[in-house]
């Protein structure tokens, strides 16, 4: 069995083998993941080694002294956060053979096909439907916040199978190819004046049987493995301190000394603490063995992020001043990756607000710890126990 | 080993020291003396860092006397004192042992009013925690400049009616009391220094167990009590503010457990300011909300609810304020004033 003391050794030979240098970019990338260092806490034959997330660092760093490529995850944030750790745990070994290298080393990008216009906190209630025409699904509805759909070659897609279910036991997963006539992509403009999100159109889309992920029904559970895998793919990402948006206002605090005041002096060093306590919060989930699902109880780093990153940016624009009231550009764009801390004080600010929103608004996460966590007594829900095409909406 | 201390002792208190018992016999010494026996003589970890524990045991203890908010020398005497005196060759196993410092004492340099001669010691201390029942006390002084550490016999030991009646305090008079130098110097100031460090990372552990026993008993309040013919829990206002409290609490518990195994880092201060400024402050809201969601049975003498309150309220100046830690923490990590 490998310990993370080969891993030095490892990262030698792959290196040896394939010298950065002279090697085209895509093959080291696969080399890499066929040696199992993409992700060393995945399973080996699946790009990993069986070994904790966090003994990755020791790998990462390596390669990047060696000048070796990475796999750019920022361009493929979904695909590596929450498609794959969903097909690690629900795919057939067929579809992890076929899809999960390309996933990994971004030949292959992914969008998430979720949201829409009448589901949003209540994700269950989604209207698209899926109906199997011989051994193909076809796929009608509308999708919406969509981020990178216009890049994207893949999506994970829910969908109603099953109107006259109730609403979570009619749902099904599917991994849905984007380049079908039937998908139609349009940019949704937004506050910071970036389309980085997408209105998705999706009419009489075919979506082969071989890419349905987890049993017909399964799909609202499929997509609980998903959605906790964003909250701490949005909420659990720093592990070095100062990184993100703390240490972006951290240093406007230190380059400008003739802006500093007492009051916000205290608040800073109270966020300074807040991110440092949810970095020290997620090394504890990162520390735990390779291959434990993430849970609801880790929607607190989500939260945590969230509520940090709006005040931290808030502070920083406040802060600023006159310079707090200008703003780099407006004009439309559609960015090729989501920056959370990307241009200016005013976009941060402005981006931050979607923190609370993407990936489970913070009521709906609040809802989760209360209920699933602490095991407080359900809410008042009027549209439980009864068939979906039955229920009030 | 340390998961195993901490059920052990958890499991002992939670057996003989029912809530019950905390409110009867709040303010009597025999309620302290009955804990603090137990810990020496049934756990044996009175001197549990002169025997070889280490400082994440230390802490997973206080953590398991914060949820039960027993009474209890253990910070005072086996962590501060223990740790003081250990790191000098002057332990005393056996003894309670104080270090004579105001309990509010401000991270940074430690400022004393004590003078010494070098064999009388003068002066005064206020509001010392577990000097009551020590009877082996340090306290920091002056002779001619320089900083000492001296063994004292008290002219007398003034009791101080206590917001927080689990942590007693004391003031301490010194009037050509008998005194025995036991460190001067930079010695002196790094072993005080190092031992408070580690103090303040323990009580964060301490605040950390409040904290878990007041959202607990809050979890089971509201699961249990009806209004408007609904659980109360079932309403989402209570449920937020509940949720809040326990990834407040989380992140509490992983700042505290850092700062109890990072005593050999170079960022042990950074870490135990961060502790300290966050868990002190989760540790009032989170005893402040629990008492609301209580109602009036939060407000009554008979529910424990009210001693957790006060000892979160006192832990929270005890060994430095809030903002005094993250004063301190500015300096470490360059983000001045």
């Amino acid at each position: 069995m490998t310990t993370a003391a080969d891993l030095p050794v490892l990262v030698r030979d792959l290196i040896e083998q394939h010298p950065p240098a002279t090697t085209d970019r895509t093959t080291f990338l696969r080399a890499r993941y066929d040696a199992g260092l993409a992700w060393v806490g995945r399973p080996v034959g699946r790009g990993g080694l069986d070994l904790t997330p966090a003994d990755q660092l020791v790998v990462d760093a390596m390669l990047a002294e060696a000048g070796a490529p990475d796999n750019d995850p920022s361009a493929n944030a979904i695909g590596l956060g929450m498609a794959a750790p969903t097909m690690l745990r629900y795919g057939t070994d067929e579809q992890l053979d076929r899809l999960l290298r390309p996933l990994w080393t971004g030949e292959q990008i992914w969008c998430q096909l979720f949201s829409e216009p009448g589901a949003g906190s209540d994700l269950a209630n989604v209207s698209t439907s899926a109906r199997l025409d011989g051994d193909t699904w076809v796929v009608d509805g509308q999708k919406v916040w969509t981020s990178g759909a216009q890049n994207a070659s893949l999506a994970i897609l829910v969908a109603r199978t099953d109107p006259s279910a109730f609403k979570h036991a009619g749902l099904t997963y599917f991994l849905c190819p984007m380049d079908d006539p039937g998908v139609e992509v349009r940019p949704l403009r937004q506050i910071t004046g970036e389309a980085e999100f997408n209105e998705v159109f999706l009419t009489g889309v075919r979506v082969p049987e071989a890419n349905r992920l987890g049993a017909v029904g399964q799909g609202w559970e499929v997509a609980n493995a998903t959605l906790n895998n964003e909250r701490v793919a949005i909420g659990g990402a720093e592990s070095i301190r100062e990184s993100g948006m703390i240490g972006v206002v951290a240093q406007t605090w230190r380059d400008h000394p003739e802006r500093r005041l007492p009051g916000l002096h205290d608040r800073l060093l109270r966020l300074w603490i807040d991110a440092e306590v949810a970095r020290l919060a997620s090394d504890r989930v990162r520390a735990r063995p390779a291959g434990t699902p993430p849970g609801p109880g880790d929607s607190a780093a989500k939260v945590r992020f969230a509520t940090t990153a709006q005040e931290l940016s808030g502070l920083e624009v406040e802060l600023l001043g006159g310079d707090g009231l200008r703003y780099d550009d407006w004009t439309m764009r559609r960015p090729q990756r989501v920056s959370f801390t990307g241009r200016d004080a005013g976009y941060r600010y402005l981006r931050a607000k979607g923190n609370s929103i993407e990936g489970g608004t913070t009521e709906v996460l609040l809802n989760l710890i209360g209920e699933r966590v602490l095991g407080l007594p359900p809410d008042h829900r009027p549209d439980k126990g009864v068939p979906w095409n039955e229920s009030p909406r | 080993m340390t998961d195993d201390l901490a059920r052990t002792v958890r499991r002992l208190l939670e057996q003989r020291l029912p809530s019950t018992d905390l409110v009867r016999d709040l303010g009597d010494p025999a309620l302290q003396e009955r804990v603090d026996g137990w810990l020496a003589r049934d756990l044996g970890v009175a001197d549990l860092l002169l025997d070889g524990g280490t400082l994440a045991d230390t802490a997973a203890v206080a953590r398991e006397l914060g949820r039960a908010c027993a009474p209890s020398d253990f910070v005072t005497s086996t962590v501060l004192a223990g740790g003081l005196l250990g790191r000098l060759d002057a332990a005393r196993p056996g003894s309670v042992a104080c270090v004579a410092i105001p309990w509010d004492a401000p991270p940074g340099a430690l400022t004393t009013t004590v003078t010494t001669d070098g064999r009388t010691a003068r002066g005064s201390v206020r509001n010392v925690a577990g000097l009551l029942r020590a009877d082996l006390v340090v306290v920091p002084a002056d002779h001619d400049g320089e900083l000492v550490l001296l063994a004292v016999e008290p002219s007398e030991v003034r009791p101080v009616t206590s917001f927080d009646q689990t942590r007693p305090l004391a003031d301490l008079i010194l009037d050509q009391s008998p005194a025995e130098v036991v460190a001067r110097g930079e010695r002196a100031a790094e072993a005080i220094a190092r031992a408070l460090l580690e103090a303040r990372a323990v009580l964060a552990s301490e605040q950390v167990g409040l904290a878990e026993w007041c959202l607990a008993a809050t979890v089971e309040h509201v699961s249990n009590r009806r209004q408007f013919g609904r659980l109360l829990g079932s309403f989402q206002a209570l449920k937020h503010r509940l949720a809040l409290a326990w990834v407040d609490v989380d992140g509490a518990s992983a700042a505290a457990a850092r700062a109890a195994t990072a005593a050999d880092h170079d960022d042990h201060a950074l870490l135990v300011h961060v502790a300290q400024s966050f868990c002190s402050e989760v540790a009032v809201d989170v005893a402040e909300s629990c008492l609301q969601l209580h109602g009036g049975t939060g407000m009554t003498w008979e529910h424990p609810l009210h001693v957790y309150l006060k000892r979160a309220v006192a832990d929270r100046v005890a060994l430095g304020s809030p903002e005094q830690h993250r004063r301190a923490l500015a300096d470490l990590v360059d983000l001045p004033a």
